[in-house]
């Protein structure tokens, strides 16, 4: 109860409040500029946290990561340019309602689904997360190598590509994340005498090098647009631009059946929020009084796919903060802010230092308040925002990101190794390999190996293996659930490729 | 070329190049002498283990593509845009890893990062000088408020100016 009360006092202090507020508006405004991503805005801007005191820096990331998810959803409704792909189903109903000149409705129903998904899934990961890490504390290093291979699975059965390409993404991150000296015996790996090397890859250069750099690249193969010529007309009645009371009561039902939607998506690594919001949508369109109103500008087309792709980004902390194993773009992104200010999430954290996760919690809960009141001022700039041409926005990127890459090491090969990464990322999406799991497998491969290493110890001082596993239940339940999910994985992968065959 | 096609040699190229990977890079990369093998697994296992799932995983794509019927034989590839909009990324491309390696050591952050902003703005198309001129000013001053004034970080000089304060 200390606990909680300590970390709720941290969050309430006036610089954590401070980092909220920043971190609410700069991820709005962000968020708001077209071709600029959630993720990338916010891998831009990691390095920076550092510099800041954990408690200004942490509670900034995370309001960041909310405002930015609402900001990317105007481009979306006002443009037809999704900020993220997770609000390409928002664009769906948003832009014919912003067309008719009710931008103004369609920005503030998406601000109110936003705030509630957001809520709903930040109350569930605080119930979630501590009854799942009081279970993970029991964990030992085979059970840890089980469910990283577990988490591993789930990702490349869930990507949308074909699925070899994503475990070679995987394995390409893991081979990546060996560079530097071996972490139990010292000797050097694929170092070759170079001394920026010794320490590792650095997290920084590769999380902006892979999420955002590769991304300008990739966009600037796209045709240029004068983007402020697509500005779209607002109607100047006050009921057009607002949400009323009775409209707001009627969305209740849609937003909370698409908040848990999003939660149970989101807990789950890899399914991400894009796919949480296509399910959102078609299963509000599914049980709508009047689903022949989707399409033209529905309010239930837009809340449900923006309350579940707000949901997920609560809820995929779950498994970060029980087990400290990220299971999307932004929970890695999180996590990489964490480690900076020298914060290891898992279920450890919950026993021995529980103050930081409570004070998570609480700014969590805090940054959906401040977003809610931020977000009705940011409405009228939101369409200024949008109209900022590409051609001036990705070289400031690009010059903002190497400042932010030297600044973590002060070390020039810290920004060449994110070019660098950022050529590999923009040659990989070309060729359809997830760059998000190669990201995933490099923050991963490090606690696997140890984990690894440390069972093989444990198991050549016991009486072998089958000994081993059958003293664990644990393990045995999770090494039954990982062949079951390999089954269903294999089986799912040959009807697909039979159905496509038929095609 | 086909999708099929371009995808078999890029199957066929990565099979060679994690082959080149898996016997001479890492066994060149990592030394296995006295001391280095700890208890449990070599200091090679990680490596060598994700080379031999890729090697896996790239066999299973050519069978894929190999057994998989072939009526998109004709069809082009799609990841392809047109030639300029190729030449402008890959302009932009070159132009960072130039002031990467050379610019920012040669001329400083702040005179390599005006000119790698105005370089990029010019490519991607800006033909106003007001712009190509005063935004990259711009963008370099926001960065010497938050580094230099804000977080006392001070990026690099350059190399060729000692002078030069900034």
């Amino acid at each position: 109860m200390e606990a909680i009360l300590e970390g709720i006092s941290l969050s309430l202090s006036a610089s954590a409040l401070t980092g909220i507020m920043v971190g609410i508006i700069l991820g709005q405004l962000l968020g708001s500029i077209p071709g600029l991503t959630a993720a990338m805005a916010v891998a831009l801007l990691v390095p920076f946290s550092f510099y800041f005191d954990p408690w200004v820096g942490i509670p900034m990331m995370l309001a960041m990561f909310k405002g930015s998810l609402f900001g990317s959803s105007m481009p979306a409704i006002l443009l037809r340019t999704p900020g993220t792909p997770a609000a390409a189903a928002t664009v769906i109903d948003g832009n014919p309602l912003a067309k008719s000149g009710k931008g103004g409705k369609a920005m503030h129903t998406v601000l109110y689904a936003s705030v509630f998904g957001d809520a709903f899934s930040d109350i569930c990961l605080i119930l979630g997360a501590g009854m799942l890490a009081s279970i993970a504390i029991r964990f030992g290093p085979s059970e840890y190598v089980v469910l990283i291979l577990f988490a591993l699975m789930s990702l490349v059965s869930l990507n949308h590509g074909s699925s070899w390409k994503g475990i070679i993404s995987i394995l390409l991150g893991m081979l990546i994340s060996c560079i530097g000296l071996d972490p139990i015996t010292g000797t050097e790996r694929l170092t070759f005498g170079n001394l920026e090397l010794f320490e590792g890859i650095g997290l920084i250069p590769m999380l902006i090098g892979f999420l955002a750099i590769s991304e300008v690249f990739s966009q600037l193969e796209q045709p240029i647009r004068n983007l402020g010529e697509k500005a779209i007309t607002f109607s100047k009645r006050r009921e057009d631009n607002r949400l009323s009371g009775t409209e707001r009561r009627a969305l209740l039902p849609t937003l909370l059946r698409s908040s848990a939607i999003g939660t149970v998506t989101g807990a789950l690594p890899g399914l991400g929020s894009t796919v949480a919001a296509f399910i959102a949508y078609n299963e509000a369109r599914r049980t709508a009084k009047n689903p022949k109103e989707f399409g033209h500008g529905s309010l239930h087309g837009i809340a449900a796919p923006e309350a579940a792709n707000n949901a997920v980004s609560g809820a995929n902390l779950i498994p970060l903060l029980a087990f400290g194993i990220p299971g999307d773009v932004a929970a890695a992104l999180i996590l990489g802010a964490l480690l900076i200010q020298g914060i290891v999430p898992g279920p450890l954290a919950f026993r021995d230092n529980p103050v930081p996760i409570y004070a998570i919690f609480s700014a969590m809960l805090l940054a959906n308040i401040v977003n809610y009141v931020i977000g009705l001022g940011f409405i009228p700039l939101a369409k200024k925002m949008v109209s900022v041409p590409k051609r001036l926005l990705f070289p400031a990127v690009l010059v903002f990101a190497s400042a932010g890459a030297y600044a973590m090491r002060g070390s020039l090969f810290d920004v060449q190794l994110m070019f660098g990464f950022g050529v590999m990322g923009w040659l990989m999406s070309k060729f359809q390999f997830p760059t998000v799991l190669l990201v995933i497998g490099f923050i991963l491969a490090p606690i696997l190996e140890r984990s690894a290493r440390q069972t093989l110890i444990i198991v050549s001082a016991s009486d072998g293996w089958f000994a081993f596993v059958t003293s664990r239940p644990v393990l045995m339940i999770l090494l039954a659930i990982l062949a079951i999910l390999t089954v269903i994985i294999i089986r799912q992968r040959m009807v697909m490729s039979r159905y496509v065959s038929a095609q | 070329m086909s999708e099929r096609t371009r995808e078999l040699l890029l199957i066929g190229g990565l099979i060679a190049g994690t082959l080149g990977l898996g016997f001479g890079l890492i066994p060149a990369g990592i030394e296995e002498g006295f001391g280095s093998r700890g208890a449990g697994l070599s200091p090679r296992a990680m490596p060598q283990v994700a080379v031999a799932g890729i090697l896996l995983a790239l066999t299973f794509g050519l069978l894929q593509m190999i057994l998989a019927k072939s009526p998109n034989d004709a069809t082009p590839a799609t990841g392809d845009k047109s030639g300029d909009h190729l030449l402008r990324a890959a302009g932009a491309v070159l132009i960072c890893l130039l002031f990467a390696y050379i610019g920012f050591n040669a001329f400083g952050f702040y005179l390599g990062g005006v000119a790698m902003a105005a370089a990029l703005t010019l490519l991607l198309g800006e033909r106003k000088v007001l712009y190509v001129l005063l935004l990259p000013i711009l963008i370099l001053a926001v960065i010497y408020g938050l580094f230099e004034l804000g977080f006392q970080i001070k990026l690099p000089k350059s190399d060729f100016i000692p002078g030069l304060p900034i």
